[in-house]
């Protein structure tokens, strides 16, 4: 709604605000980053301890990845086993 | 110790090859030696916005190739000392550019004793945009106060954070900036235009500089001068601010608020507009 005001001076709508708003809400669903790049650095040494209980691993033998598809994120860890078997979870 | 500084946007037609030459010729003027890498192949411009095009003999995909070596490439800016210009070919291959001979490149300028290399990004998310942030240690993202360029620039962002060198070896990330060019004070005001603080709140990334919508800009261009030799304009003090910024300087932002007017002409803002322009 334009206001009296705004109508006397001729003022358009405000699309910044419409702009702002349209662009907070695609930009946090599209997820094009991470938002806490020391996460996944954190989930590698969390999962490199836990597999280090069972079989010797070093920290190259993990891959670790974060996807975002639209409402879904999808971490996948990937781990080579010094045998050359391979344990995949996602 | 040479530093890379990809420009990049994602979105085409924001002005990252007027912030490229801005950048290295401001660089240049403060004493450092920079080398400015048009990465755009296919579509070289940069060397018409920096006024060298007549003396391009080699460029950037003959040196990858061994056709050439670096220091028949480079061509020396004329308006700039210790400025060098590596300009992009004009070949339709766009695979012309492989990761080991632009990293070779890089290396070699490096032993050359350059401060800087600001590598001149292309459009998009192809091959050569990849190629031209994959070795940068700063990233100066362009962006424009419009929907598509913001949303583009959170894109390239997110390219920075998982395709460069940096991330990839674990090391410390990129290190990235906002620039915001064609910003015009009077149509934020006016409710018509992002404001530089909803950018900034949208992107969640450090502020570098804000460069005003200007008709400095096409004239610099038409005459192959990059802004910053031009003291007196708007556009090179904005852009004076952020090298400044860059190379570490706290400056005040400067040409973000409207001039201060009075209430006649505010009223009759748009014929005294005209009149000026």
């Amino acid at each position: 709604m334009m206001s009296l005001l705004d109508r006397i001076l001729g003022r358009q709508p405000r699309s910044a605000s419409l702009a702002k708003e349209r662009l907070q809400v695609i930009i946090a669903r599209e997820g094009g980053r991470t938002q806490n790049p020391e996460l996944l650095q954190k989930i590698k040494q969390a999962v490199l301890e836990a597999v280090n209980k069972h079989v010797p691993v070093r920290p190259e033998d993990i891959a670790i990845d974060l996807d975002s598809d639209r409402d879904m994120e999808v971490l996948s860890v990937s781990v080579t086993l010094p045998d050359g078997r391979k344990l995949k979870t996602s | 110790m040479t530093e890379v500084i990809v420009v990049t946007s994602g979105k085409g037609g924001v002005g990252k090859t007027t912030t490229s030459a801005n950048l290295s010729a401001g660089l240049a003027l403060r004493g450092k030696r920079v080398a400015v890498i048009d990465f755009d192949v296919g579509l070289r411009n940069l060397d018409l916005v920096m006024g060298c095009e007549r003396r391009v003999v080699y460029d950037f995909v003959n040196v990858i190739n061994g056709e050439a070596s670096l220091n028949q490439a480079l061509i020396r800016d004329k308006h700039a000392q210790n400025l060098y210009i590596l300009p992009a070919s004009q070949t339709r291959d766009k695979e012309a550019l492989t990761e080991a001979g632009v990293e070779k490149v890089l290396r070699d300028l490096s032993q050359m004793g350059f401060d800087y290399v600001v590598c001149d990004s292309p459009a998009g998310i192809e091959h050569g945009a990849i190629m031209a942030l994959t070795f940068a240690d700063h990233a100066i993202v362009v962006v424009n106060p419009e929907v598509s360029s913001v949303r583009d620039s959170d894109r390239i962002i997110g390219i920075l954070q998982s395709r460069s060198r940096r991330a990839k070896e674990g090391r410390d990330p990129v290190r990235e900036r906002l620039l915001i060019t064609r910003y015009s004070p009077r149509r934020v005001r006016a409710g018509e235009m992002l404001s530089y603080l909803d950018i900034l709140e949208i992107l969640k990334v450090p502020l570098l500089g804000v460069i005003p919508e200007s008709q400095r800009v096409l004239e610099s261009s038409n005459a192959g001068v990059p802004a910053v030799h031009d003291a007196q304009s708007q556009v090179a003090q904005a852009y004076g601010d952020a090298i400044d910024r860059f190379l570490g300087k706290q400056v005040p932002l400067r040409f973000v608020a409207e001039e201060d007017k009075g209430f006649l002409r505010r009223l009759f803002g748009n014929v005294g507009r005209r009149a000026a322009a």
